[in-house]
C-alpha cells in the first residue's frame, strides 16, 4: 500500500458517522477540559476510559485523541484571558498571552494560538503518516534485549524530566514498576504481592490507578484552597482574532520553527507538551532580534508555545503507536486504554491492524479542522464556561470517577484501588514526587520485566547480552547519560566555576 | 460568530501557612519507603530468583526493592543533612487538609454503601456530602447539583452505555 492508499483506507474508517461523531465529542470535551483549570488532559482521558470501554477500539482512541488535542487548544484560553493555565503545557503562554490581553489584544492572542495550533497539528499528523510505518518496520527487528534497552531509556528520560528531584522521580518510577508486578506472574503463575487477596490475582486495575492518581488527587488538592479569580471587563471580537499582515510576516517563521521543535521534542519519551512549549519559547526568545518584547505581550511569545505543544502531540503518538512506548502521561494512559481493548501498540500494529492505525491517523486530520472551527467562532461559549464554580465541578468529577471506575469491570475492588491511589497521588503532590513516572512505570512495567526475563533466558542468565548487542548497548548507554546528565552538568559547572575562580586568584 | 464581552482576571492561590517542613516530610517519607523496600526484598526472597529456563519471579522485584532501599536512604540523608536548605511545606493549612480528607471519607462511604443502596442513591448522597459538607454550599444549590449530577450519570451509563450497575432495595 502506498501513502495515498493508506490515507484513503484511513478516511474510509474515520468518515463513518460514529467515528465523526465521537471525534467531535472528543474535541469538544478536550477543549472543555483544557479551558477548565484544575482538570488536566490526563484526567480527561482517564475518565473517558470507562465511557469508551464498550466502543470499538478505533472509535475509543479517536475520542481520547480528540480530548488530548482539544485540551492543548483549550488550555491557551485561560492562560490568555485569566493568566491561569488550563493545563501545564500552557503555563508559558500566560507570560505574553496575558500581557497581550491586558493591552486589549486578547482576541489576537487567542487567534494566533488557534491558528498556530492548527498548523502544528496538521504538520504533526503528516509526519506521523510519513514516519510511523518506516519506524515500525525498523522496530520489528528489535528483540527482547533491544526492547529492554528501549523501555529503560524511556523510563530514564521521563524520570529525568518529570520533576525537580531525580531521587523522587526514580522512587516514583520504582513504585509504578512495583504496582505493575502485583498479581499472578505471567511466566510461572506465581502470585506476587497480592496480600492474600483473590481480587488482586489479576493485577491492579489500570483505570483505578490512573483515575485515582490524576482525577481524585487533583480534586483533593484543588478543594483545599480553590484559586480565587479577580475579574475585570474586556471585549473580544471575532474579526480581531486574525493577525495583521505585518504580524503574519513576523509569526509565520516562529510557527514554522516551533512546529519542528515541538514535534521533535514530543517524540522523546517523557518530554511531552510542556517541555516542548518551554523549549520553543526560550529558543525563539534567544534568536529573536527583539528579545525584550518577550514577556511584554509579544505575539510571537504566544505563537511559539501554543504551536509547539500541539506539534508535540503528534510526536508523542509516533512512539506510542510504533514502539508501544508512550511519549508522556497522556499517551501512557491512552496506551493503557488500548491494552484494555485488547490491542498491543508496537511495531506489529501497523501490519495486524491497518484499519485501526490509518483510521485513527485520518481522524486526526478531521479533529484538527473541528478544533479550529470550535475554537475560533465559539470562543464566547468557552469563556462563559470559565464561570462554573469549582464547588460544582468537584462533585461531578468525583461522582463520574467513582461510577466510571465501577462501570468498567463492575468491581468494588477497583473503586478501592482508585481511593488508595487518590491518596497516594495527593501525598505525592504534597511531598514533591512527580506522578507521571509512577503511571508510566505501571503501564510499561510488564513490558520492562518481560523483555528483561526473555533476554536473560536467551543468554542463559548472562547480563552481558545487553551490552554485546549494539542496539541495546546504545540504548542503555543513552539511558544512563540521560538519567545522570543533570548531575554531570552540575558537577561540570561547579568544576568550571571553581577552576575559573582559582585561575583568577592565581592570575 | 457574534462578538462577546468577556471578563479577564487573574488567580490568586494562597501560600502555605507552613514556612518550613519539607525536609522533615522527606525524612519521614524515606523511613516509610525504606520499610516498604524491606517488605519488597523479603517477599521477593520468598519467591524463586532463578528458574530452570531463566530468571524467576523474584528477580525483578528483588532488584527494584534494592534500588528503592538505596534511594530511600539517600532521601533520608537529604532530610537530615544540615547543609540542605529547608523549604516551605506544600500542605496549605489544617482546614485544607480536612477538606481533602473529607473527600476520601465520602469515597470510602461510597464504596461501602453502593452494594446496599444502589449506585443512584449512593451517588446522590455522595454529591450531597461533597457539596454540603466539604464545599459548604447552600442547601438549594447542593440539592439541585446532586440531583442533576445523578440524572446526568444515569443518562450516560444506564441509558447511553447500557452498563449494569448495582441496584438498591428500591430497585434502582
Amino acid at each position: 500500500m502506498d501513502f495515498l492508499d493508506k490515507l484513503l483506507l484511513g478516511f474510509s474508517v474515520a468518515l463513518t458517522w460514529q467515528n465523526l461523531l465521537f471525534c467531535f465529542i472528543g474535541c469538544l470535551l478536550g477543549t472543555l477540559i483544557g479551558v477548565l483549570p484544575g482538570v488536566g488532559p490526563i484526567t480527561g482521558i482517564a475518565l473517558l476510559i470507562p465511557v469508551t470501554f464498550g466502543m470499538d477500539p478505533t472509535t475509543a482512541l479517536i475520542t481520547m485523541c480528540g480530548v488530548y488535542y482539544g485540551a492543548m487548544y483549550g488550555g491557551s484560553t485561560t492562560s490568555i484571558l485569566l493568566n491561569v493555565p488550563g493545563e501545564s503545557s500552557s503555563v508559558i503562554t500566560c507570560i505574553d498571552g496575558y500581557e497581550m490581553a491586558k493591552k486589549g489584544q486578547a482576541a489576537k492572542a487567542l487567534g494566533i494560538a488557534a491558528i498556530g495550533s492548527f498548523i502544528a497539528g496538521t504538520f504533526a499528523i503528516i509526519m506521523l503518516n510519513l514516519v510511523a510505518e518506516p519506524l515500525a518496520e525498523f522496530a520489528v527487528t528489535f528483540g527482547p534485549p533491544e526492547y529492554f534497552g528501549l523501555t529503560i531509556l524511556a523510563l530514564s528520560l521521563l524520570t529525568g524530566l518529570a520533576g525537580k528531584s531525580l531521587k523522587k522521580g526514580l522512587i516514583a518510577t520504582i513504585i509504578g514498576l512495583f504496582v505493575a508486578l502485583i498479581g499472578a506472574d505471567t511466566f510461572t503463575n506465581t502470585n506476587r504481592f497480592t496480600f492474600g487477596s483473590m481480587q488482586l490475582v489479576d493485577g491492579v486495575s489500570l483505570i483505578g490507578v490512573v483515575v485515582g492518581l490524576y482525577a481524585i488527587s487533583e480534586v483533593m488538592e484543588n478543594i483545599e484552597e480553590p484559586a480565587k479569580r479577580i475579574f475585570f471587563q474586556a471585549r473580544v471580537k471575532f474579526k480581531d482574532m486574525f493577525p495583521s499582515k505585518e504580524e503574519w510576516k513576523r509569526t509565520m517563521p516562529v510557527i514554522g520553527r516551533s512546529t519542528i521543535t515541538g514535534f521533535l521534542v514530543g517524540m522523546l519519551p517523557g518530554a511531552g507538551a510542556t517541555m516542548s512549549s518551554f523549549i520553543a519559547y526560550s529558543l525563539e526568545k534567544r534568536i529573536s532580534k527583539n528579545p525584550e518584547a518577550y514577556g511584554a505581550g509579544a505575539i510571537e511569545g504566544v505563537a511559539a508555545p501554543e504551536t509547539a505543544n500541539n506539534a508535540s502531540t503528534g510526536g508523542g503518538l509516533i512512539t506510542m503507536l510504533t514502539l508501544g512506548i508512550p511519549g508522556g502521561g497522556s499517551t501512557a494512559v491512552m496506551l493503557g486504554a488500548l491494552m484494555m481493548h485488547g490491542l498491543r501498540p508496537g511495531p506489529l500494529l501497523f501490519e495486524n491492524q491497518p484499519e485501526f492505525v490509518w483510521g485513527f491517523i485520518a481522524s486526526m486530520y478531521i479533529g484538527n479542522v473541528i478544533l479550529l472551527l470550535l475554537n475560533m467562532p465559539l470562543i464566547s461559549l468557552w469563556v462563559s464556561l470559565l464561570r462554573i464554580p469549582y464547588n460544582i465541578l468537584m462533585p461531578g468529577i468525583i461522582a463520574l470517577s467513582a461510577i466510571g471506575v465501577l462501570a468498567t469491570d463492575n468491581s468494588i475492588t477497583d473503586v478501592w484501588v482508585m481511593i488508595v491511589f487518590g491518596v497516594v497521588g495527593y501525598m505525592m503532590k504534597k511531598l514533591g514526587f512527580p506522578q507521571a513516572p509512577l503511571a508510566f512505570g505501571f503501564i510499561i512495567g510488564p513490558l520492562v520485566e518481560k523483555s528483561l526475563r526473555q533476554a536473560l533466558t536467551m543468554s542463559r542468565g548472562d547480563p552481558g547480552i545487553f551490552f554485546t548487542r549494539p542496539m541495546s548497548a546504545v540504548l542503555l548507554v543513552l539511558a544512563i547519560i540521560s538519567l545522570f546528565s543533570p548531575v554531570i552538568s552540575k558537577t561540570w559547572k561547579n568544576y568550571r566555576t571553581n577552576h575559573l575562580n582559582a585561575n583568577a586568584i592565581s592570575g | 460568530m457574534s462578538d462577546v464581552i468577556i471578563e479577564e482576571g487573574q488567580a490568586a492561590t494562597p501560600a502555605s501557612e507552613y514556612k518550613t517542613g519539607r525536609k522533615k516530610a522527606d525524612a519521614i517519607t524515606a523511613v516509610v519507603l525504606l520499610a516498604f523496600a524491606a517488605y519488597m526484598i523479603a517477599e521477593s526472597l520468598s519467591m524463586p530468583i532463578q528458574s530452570q529456563y531463566g530468571p524467576g519471579p523474584g528477580l525483578f522485584p528483588l532488584g527494584l526493592g534494592m534500588i528503592l532501599a538505596v534511594l530511600s536512604i539517600a532521601l533520608f540523608w537529604d532530610g537530615v543533612n544540615p547543609k540542605v536548605k529547608d523549604k516551605p511545606s506544600k500542605f496549605q493549612n489544617k482546614r485544607g487538609l480536612l477538606s481533602s480528607s473529607l473527600v476520601v471519607v465520602g469515597l470510602v462511604g461510597y464504596a461501602l454503601l453502593i452494594n446496599w443502596l444502589g449506585y443512584l442513591l449512593t451517588t446522590f448522597f455522595l454529591v450531597l456530602f461533597l457539596m454540603g459538607v466539604v464545599a459548604r454550599d447552600n442547601l438549594k444549590t447542593t440539592f439541585i447539583t446532586a440531583l442533576s449530577v445523578t440524572i446526568l450519570l444515569f443518562l450516560i451509563f444506564n441509558v447511553g452505555l447500557g452498563v449494569h450497575l448495582p441496584k438498591g432495595p428500591l430497585g434502582f
